[in-house]
């Protein structure tokens, strides 16, 4: 299974949206994503087969995104 | 000797700070410091995140208690610089901002300071809250950009109609300001339904957090200016602060122990529920007000209702307020004497000589210790005075 990493604009962002995702049976986790120049960035690593439903559902709930990215 | 005096210590001044705080609280901080006492928001390993977790759990559990999205949840280092970083953040110079007569020096200091912005203050009618409503009616204007009162009076223990002064401001597309210091914690405040765009909390409080953390509370589309700059463990690169909260008002390490102290009272409140804290404090302050009168002692409201919270000031005839305090402590009971940093209250209410004696309540207090009270007022008077 291939990793989407989400960054979110702060770690505040990312835990929200965890708990967002959380509502809809979708599991993810908060990381500083290994292979992406973000600096300080947290994302949200989820199934990358579903990436646009989560950006979906994270854009719906105003999370802030920076950028994303498959790991 | 001390442990002696502990065990016997009846402890009224918890509008100061509230004392004790539930087990709980005192557990959740020492399993912060001791379990997981990373930097939370810095650096993304196990311990750190385990720490952002929970200061997050609490931006949540705020957040549902006042009604806002949990990034509107901004931790300071206290109510009073909540406040000022409200009005410094917000006030244009020129601006024209409306108080009460029953401030803290939270709110009269920042705007004495503040020499560019007009400052005008509007009477509380103790008994009377659409007289006061109509008060602020009466003196806003087309300058008017702010309200900046107090929820609840921390001397006399009056709650504000902050949810009609709320609808005044609205009407009027003037930002709404609120120190609910004495307020948060003791009574369900909905930002939304009292269209208020900044509520700072004193945590420590009734809220029944610690000291060294403050809250304020966002409206969702507000954004202030900055009062300090440094690093949020987000957009490192970039010279500037981030534009989105929390972390926009948050520079530096934040308080972790005392956030997830406070999530612990948060929760305390939740088991005990708000209106039966609300009413039991406001029956304490009804009683001691009743024996308060019949011991003849000098009382500064006529009555106590139901928008009153659980604070009442009160003197001794022939005393000053530090003389009876200082009784009262050598007695095992503690009180705060004084003008209680609110000397515009003790104006209004004919206490401005020497201030009062203030007895603040919570749910920890009982009838019984209000009876040793009463016992020992009536012997200062009788073997003292």
């Amino acid at each position: 299974m291939e990793t989407e990493y989400i960054v979110c604009s702060s770690i505040t962002y990312a835990l929200k949206g965890q708990d967002i995702l959380q509502r809809y049976g979708i599991s993810s986790s908060v990381v500083k994503p290994p292979k992406l120049s973000v600096g300080c960035g947290y994302s949200l690593a989820v199934d990358a087969r579903i990436k646009d439903t989560v950006l979906n559902i994270l854009k719906a709930g105003g999370i802030k995104l920076a950028k994303t990215a498959r790991g | 000797m001390q442990k002696q005096r502990e065990d016997k210590m009846i402890y009224f001044d918890n509008a100061a700070s509230s004392f004790p705080k539930p087990i709980t609280v005192s557990k959740a901080m020492i399993r912060a410091v001791n379990v997981y006492g990373a930097n939370p928001g810095r650096s993304g390993h196990f311990l750190s995140c385990m720490a952002e977790k929970e200061v997050f759990s609490c931006r949540n559990a705020l957040a549902d208690m006042f009604n806002t999205e949990s990034e509107n949840i901004i931790f300071t280092a206290n109510c009073t610089a909540s406040i000022n970083l409200a009005l410094k953040g917000f006030l244009k110079p020129k601006s024209e901002v409306l108080i009460s007569d029953m401030e803290h020096n939270a709110v009269v200091r920042p705007l004495e300071k503040m020499k560019d912005v007009f400052v005008k203050q509007v009477e509380i009618d103790l008994y009377d809250d659409e007289k006061t409503v109509e008060n602020f009616k009466n003196v806003i204007t087309n300058k008017t950009s702010m309200i900046a009162i107090t929820a609840c009076s921390n001397v006399i223990g009056k709650i504000t109609p902050i949810e009609k002064i709320g609808k005044l401001c609205k009407e009027n597309n003037i930002k709404f300001l609120v120190d609910a210091a004495q307020l948060g914690g003791v009574m369900p405040i909905d930002i939304k339904k009292c269209s208020i765009d900044f509520l700072a909390l004193a945590p420590h409080k009734s809220l029944f957090g610690v000291q060294g953390l403050g809250v304020l509370v966002l409206n969702d589309k507000i954004k202030l200016d900055t009062l300090i700059e440094g690093g949020t463990g987000t957009n490192s690169e970039s010279p500037l602060m981030p534009d989105f909260p929390p972390e926009r008002y948050e520079a530096g390490t934040i308080a972790t122990p005392a956030i997830v102290a406070l999530k612990a009272g948060i929760s305390f409140i939740k088991e005990r529920g708000i209106l039966y804290i609300k009413e039991y404090e406001n029956n304490l302050a009804l009683y001691t007000f009743n024996l308060l009168k019949d011991i003849d002692a000098i009382l500064y409201t006529k009555k106590i209702d139901d928008t009153f919270s659980g604070v009442l000031p009160f003197n001794i005839k022939n005393a000053t307020p530090n003389l009876v305090s200082d009784y009262l402590d050598k007695n095992g009971i503690m009180t705060r004497a004084g003008y209680h940093c609110a000397y515009p209250t003790h104006k209004k209410i004919g206490s401005e000589k020497d201030g009062a004696v203030r007895l603040s309540f919570t749910v920890f207090n009982t009838k019984e210790q209000i009876n040793v009270l009463i016992k020992k007022l009536v012997s200062l008077s009788r073997d003292i005075l």
